[in-house]
């Protein structure tokens, strides 16, 4: 039952264009619209945006019946479980830039590592090499292999832009090495005071969650984080005498 | 045009692995899933992948269906959880990302200012009013997929329409 104010009347304006309004009660809506310039000018408005959204509608269709027949013949072509013959998932993709992000990350660490040799003393001290040369050599080893099997996985495009962006970081990190480094020790405190601030709980989940990003299992995770905390105890032992008590200067870098 | 006759047929077929049934129950029912990760994720690439990605999983699992009239309702079901971890993988990536500091991010633009519109509607809005245009104006037979009263979806809708009313207006 309509009680007649121009609200009720929009909201069933509403209904109209939601379907679910019957057509007694449209004409009731039709002549009050008619009376009432407002509602008029309300129901002009919400036809002219049912009809934009219809458009939108049919400009997906496309799309939508590419999919489906996309769909239908992959379906026919593939054996199931042997391989996927559907198009990639987009999640996939976010892992592989976060995959791609994480090795770029990785390789620039480990440029600054290498720039470290060449350092004056009273420079900043670099990161790694508080590490060992057995782990370095590993941590080398295990980082340009994931990156080369992230690679190898992409299609060529993705190959290709990979490449050129693994070369380009790599270049980069040895044109301009001190640079990298501070990047690399930013980001690595960074990382680790998240971690930090974290229940053990939730740690335990973000590892997860960062190993799955970066295709590692679990353990390769963990141990590369044993690297980068070995790291950081070294920086916190050489900044420590420095650091004077109470000064937010030397506070988190987040 | 979507084939005729109940679910329960190509559904037993399928079960049998017969691809060619399961294939009359992916025409028919694309739609209705394309439409729902459309409505989840706002972005129709992905909805589209999602969607793919639910028929192969459906075609893998339907012997774990177990009564062969709620096809549509399970399909579904599914797509609903693919769409969920797809959204867990954003915020994770979205996270990760932000480990590694400040990020420019190309993200996709919408190609119209109503997708635009729709996509900042909250999902619980933007579900119903995407399965309305895109699989056939019927707002009972989407409470009735979605599971939920017809009352209920009916409210949502009201406050979709009346969202996109204030975002697509000429006049402001």
């Amino acid at each position: 039952m309509m009680d007649g104010s121009c609200s009720d009347v929009r909201n069933r304006m509403i209904d109209r264009a939601n379907g679910v309004l019957p057509d007694a009660e449209w004409r009731q809506v039709v002549l009050h619209a008619e009376s009432c310039k407002e509602c008029g000018r309300f129901m002009t408005e919400l036809q002219r945006q049912d009809k934009m959204l219809s458009g939108w509608a049919v400009s997906t269709e496309p799309e939508l019946q590419a999919g489906l027949a996309e769909a239908v013949r992959s379906l026919r072509a593939c054996g199931r479980p042997a391989g996927r013959a559907f198009r990639t998932a987009a999640p996939l993709r976010y892992l592989r830039q976060a995959a791609a992000a994480m090795i770029l990350v990785g390789l620039g660490f480990l440029a600054g590592s290498f720039a470290s040799n060449g350092r004056q003393a009273g420079e900043t001290q670099p990161v790694a090499t508080a590490l060992s040369t057995e782990a370095r050599a590993q941590l080398i080893e295990d980082v340009l292999g994931l990156a080369r099997a992230e690679i190898e996985q992409c299609d060529a495009r993705t190959r290709r832009q990979l490449t050129e962006e693994f070369a380009g970081s790599l270049e980069k990190a040895t044109k301009d090495l001190s640079a990298a480094m501070d990047r690399d020790r930013k980001w690595l405190m960074t990382t680790l005071t998240v971690l930090e601030g974290k229940r053990n709980e939730e740690r335990d989940s973000l590892y997860r969650d960062i190993a799955k990003l970066a295709h590692m299992t679990e353990n390769e995770f963990i141990r590369t984080k044993q690297y980068f905390d070995q790291a950081k105890s070294s920086i916190e032992s050489r900044r420590r005498p420095n650091m004077a008590p109470g000064d937010p200067a030397q506070g988190s870098e987040l | 045009m979507p084939p005729q006759g109940p679910d329960q047929d190509w559904v037993a077929r399928s079960r049998n692995g017969d691809r060619e049934a399961y294939e009359q129950l992916v025409v028919r029912h694309y739609r209705c899933v394309y439409a729902l990760c459309l409505g989840m994720l706002a972005n129709t690439e992905e909805a589209q992948d999602l969607t793919q990605e639910t028929m192969l999983v459906g075609f893998e699992k339907i012997r774990n269906l177990r009564q062969d009239d709620r096809f549509g309702h399970w399909i579904l079901q599914i797509a609903r959880n693919l769409c969920i971890d797809a959204i867990r993988r954003r915020k994770l990536f979205a996270r990760s990302l932000s480990l590694f500091g400040p990020q420019e991010r190309n993200s996709p633009q919408p190609r119209t200012d109503v997708a635009a519109a729709i996509g900042k509607l909250p999902m619980e809005l933007r579900i119903p009013i995407v399965m309305f245009y895109l699989d056939g104006r019927e707002a009972a037979a989407i409470a009735e997929r979605l599971q939920i009263s017809k009352s209920s979806l009916y409210q949502r809708m009201r406050d979709a329409r009346a969202r996109l009313y204030e975002l697509l207006r000429e006049d402001q």
